[in-house]
């Protein structure tokens, strides 16, 4: 038993660290690119005139970042060495994305965008996984690159949690599809050029089985963006979507007729155990920025962290930290060691704890720090909004303990989340 | 709107405190050894005279007729002292408020003032079966007619004061063919009947003091008369009749919780380490700051509950969330005062052990914190359905 590390990646840290010094902090310090994370961020990223979407000028200044972290061969860390990629591990990206919301707000990590200089990219993850050889043809250089993107149309108006009671169906016409409902929540889908469609092509509300995932261009005729959603944190990315007798070939299919709900158990189980890595990031800031405060101011003409008042709430957040750090660490381990799907509970667990823990570090964070951690001069707020849409998002924190409670007590199988096929 | 209590209520929380700290707190401990038993049942005689056993209860029939608040003040104040004790007089109130309430003349006359005057140190109810605690409805407990009579068979679990009570309330099921609670009917039983046979006492964590036993009715035989309310109603009354004992209950976990960490608090002020009292630790002064506003918030709870059913207002969901908070918070106040008293306090030289003991039973009977919480939920739904 060894709690130790890889070195390697002990390493790519440091080599990560001295990227950002180099090529991201001097992007973020220019031409006043400073107040997209300063006080002035919301204002600043948000184009409120035109339905609260991010403005121009932010997705183009990511995207600079991304370039330059996929140039200094960065950005594909997670991916094969064929496609660019380091064969990054889920405990690796586990602790990159750590360490990444460690080092609070900045050009190198942008969750609220799920952004990143060392990518997130699910979509390729999938693509790779999934994807029909001219759909690889298609795709995996724009996803790779960060310049493509498909969005994810699975929730509906009427159906979040229970995914598979989805209304949006698909009936076979010529040698397509057709596609009628609509789709919620589709992040990204501002800009994004094609919508990963779920729609259901057989059985019943409720089965597993006959769900069906196409690859839909947003410039399809009949597929219309409604609105975009505003939210707690702004700007806002998140569309409501409309598709009207929508035609699509056979080979928009992605991941197999009727074996979409793998694809989308893929995707959470993927992006929960990263997320709940990145939430232990920001948390342990939260914590780290309090315990600094708390040392060199001094109400009362004494340093507020004298005061037991002061240290034991932080004490009891660092301790959940720890606690949560290790089985983050064993989690994405066994995903490496037994398979993605092993110990979906687990990641359930590191999910729904970690975003909660995150919630409450800002929480705390700004109670250390007083008015001053109340204002958009600290960025607590801002952790404390983006996380709690995590409470939320890929699966409610009731979801992520319906999964534990089911392999707990048998009613689901600890192997194969429901739809999917080892 | 008003908070203060009534001169009357204040009169009988006064009696009840001096009498708590004069006559229960110096014996409390020694009331949980077996060989105590005469003298809890002395103590339980000298209640009934003060009025205790029936403060809910008309005086026609020797109750005191203060009303549900003062019973409740008067509980707390009990349990202060001593649970074991308060916990008999909790059941012996409900047990006479629930025959005042639903039975006949003849019931009345005859059991409430047996009780109310401490000829019987204590009435008892027969609910709870060894595979039906939560869910009643799945007693085995049957009663069948014959002729001018009832004859009951099955077996009761967790009877307070089941070995000293002058009479049982016993629920059992008279409709073997209804769904379940639909069938049950309640009946009296006489503690001296020849059907009823008492178990040997539970030995408990806590509350030890007072009895608590599995009760065997065999081949027993009660008059048609005995029969409380009406036939096959008895699931409504187990589930509605009884919903004061929950007020009872949260009151007494106040009384626990509030003592033990009054306790806690003056120890905190003796205590030097570090060359300065310990009540001089921040980490030391948020506990008791948080317990007590709790315990403070609990206390308001209950006597809101308390003062519904005074006013005859519907008080379920107020009866149940004031048990919940009441008992867990009580728990939480008794672990707290542990912690502040360190080593010392989990010695037997203090209290404060007896009352973690004491405290841990409410928040599982009279109602588990889970089936409070399924009512609360079940009231909330209620109201906007």
């Amino acid at each position: 038993m060894n709690f130790d590390l890889p070195a390697e990646l002990v390493t790519y840290l440091a080599e990560l660290d001295d990227f950002i010094e180099r090529e991201i902090k001097p992007l973020e310090a220019a031409d006043d690119n400073i107040r997209f994370f300063d006080h002035r961020r919301e204002h600043a990223r948000t184009d409120w005139d035109r339905d609260g979407r991010p403005r121009e000028d932010w997705e183009a200044l990511l995207a600079e970042a991304r370039r330059r972290a996929d140039a200094a061969g960065h950005y594909r860390y997670a991916f094969p060495k064929e496609f660019g990629g380091r064969d990054g591990t889920n405990l690796g990206m586990a602790v990159i994305r750590e360490h990444l919301a460690g080092r609070g707000l900045g050009l190198h990590c942008d969750l609220q965008n799920e952004h990143a200089i060392v990518a997130n990219n699910i979509g390729l993850l999938l693509m790779l996984h999934y994807g029909s050889d001219a759909q690889k043809a298609e795709w995996v250089e724009p996803l790779a690159t960060g310049q493509g993107f498909i969005a994810f149309g699975i929730t509906e108006p009427d159906h979040g949690s229970d995914a598979t009671h989805m209304e949006t169906s698909a009936v076979r016409d010529g040698a397509g599809w057709r596609i009628n409902g609509e789709k919620t929540w589709n992040t990204g889908i501002h800009t994004a050029p094609a919508d990963l469609i779920f729609a259901r092509t057989a059985g019943k509300a409720g089965d597993g089985d006959g769900i069906t995932a196409f690859i839909v261009p947003t410039a399809a005729p009949g597929f219309k963006l409604e609105e975009l959603l505003w939210t707690f944190n702004m700007p806002t990315d998140h569309g409501r979507i409309s598709l009207t007798d929508v035609w699509v070939p056979d080979s928009a299919i992605f991941g197999g007729e009727g074996r979409g709900l793998q694809v989308v158990q893929h995707f959470f189980n993927e992006n929960r155990i990263r997320q709940a890595a990145s939430s232990l990031g920001a948390a342990q800031y939260c914590i780290d920025e309090a315990i600094a405060y708390a040392q060199v101011r001094k109400p009362f003409g004494k340093p507020l962290a004298s005061n037991q008042g002061i240290q034991f709430p932080l004490v009891e957040l660092q301790t959940q930290c720890e606690m949560l750090r290790a089985l983050i660490h064993k989690t994405a381990w066994m995903m490496d060691t037994y398979g993605a799907f092993t110990v979906s509970d687990k990641v359930s667990m590191c999910n729904y704890w970690g975003n909660r823990l995150c919630c409450e570090a800002a929480d705390r964070a700004m109670q250390v720090h007083g008015g001053l951690g109340y204002s958009r001069h600290k960025p607590f707020e801002h952790i404390y909004r983006h996380h709690r849409r995590y409470r939320i998002t890929e699966g409610t924190e009731e979801i992520q303990m319906r999964r534990i409670a089911g392999y707990l007590f048998g009613f689901m199988k600890q192997r194969a989340p429901k739809g999917v096929r080892e | 709107m008003h908070f203060a209590l009534s001169a009357e209520q204040n009169l009988i929380q006064d009696t009840a405190r001096r009498y708590a700290e004069s006559a229960l707190a110096p014996i409390a401990a020694e009331l949980e050894a077996p060989t105590a038993r005469p003298l809890y049942l002395a103590r339980l005689k000298e209640l009934a005279e003060l009025g205790f056993m029936g403060l809910n209860v008309d005086p026609a029939f020797g109750g005191t007729g203060a009303g549900v608040v003062a019973f409740s003040v008067a509980i707390t104040e009990i349990a202060r002292a001593c649970a074991s004790t308060a916990v008999s007089m909790s059941v012996n109130n409900l047990v006479c408020e629930v025959i005042q309430s639903i039975g006949t003349s003849a019931q009345k006359e005859r059991y409430i003032p047996l009780v109310c005057g401490g000829e019987f140190p204590c009435g008892a109810f027969c609910l709870s079966e060894a595979g039906a605690g939560s869910d009643p409805s799945r007693m085995r407990t049957r009663a069948v007619r014959d002729g001018d009579a009832w004859v009951l068979d099955g077996t009761k679990m967790w009877i307070t004061s089941g070995e000293y009570a002058g009479f049982f309330v016993v629920w059992a099921v008279t409709d073997l063919t209804a769904a379940p609670g639909k069938g049950i009917s309640c009946f009296i039983v006489d503690a001296d009947n020849p059907g009823v046979r008492v178990g040997r006492a539970e030995r408990k964590m806590g509350q030890r003091a007072s009895a608590t036993n599995p009760i065997e009715f065999e081949a027993c035989r009660v008059p048609a008369s005995a029969m409380l309310g009406r036939e096959n109603d008895g699931f409504r009354i187990a589930v509605g009749e009884l919903t004061g004992g929950r007020i009872g209950i949260a009151s007494l976990a106040l009384g626990v919780g509030g003592a033990a960490i009054d306790y806690a608090r003056r120890y905190t002020t003796e205590r030097e380490q570090f060359g300065q009292r310990i009540a001089d630790f921040q980490g030391i002064q948020f506990m008791l700051a948080d317990t007590y506003t709790e315990l403070e918030a609990a206390r308001l709870l209950v006597l809101h509950a308390a003062w519904l059913k005074e006013t005859q207002a519907p008080y379920a969901k107020a009866a149940s969330m004031a048990k919940l908070f009441s008992t867990e918070a009580a728990n939480r106040a008794c672990y707290t005062a542990l912690q502040l008293m360190g080593g010392a306090g989990y010695t037997e030289e203090y209290p404060l052990e007896r009352y973690a003991r004491d405290a841990r039973v409410t928040a599982i009977y009279e109602g588990t914190s889970e089936i409070q919480r399924v009512i609360i939920a079940r009231e909330l739904l209620k109201e906007v359905s």
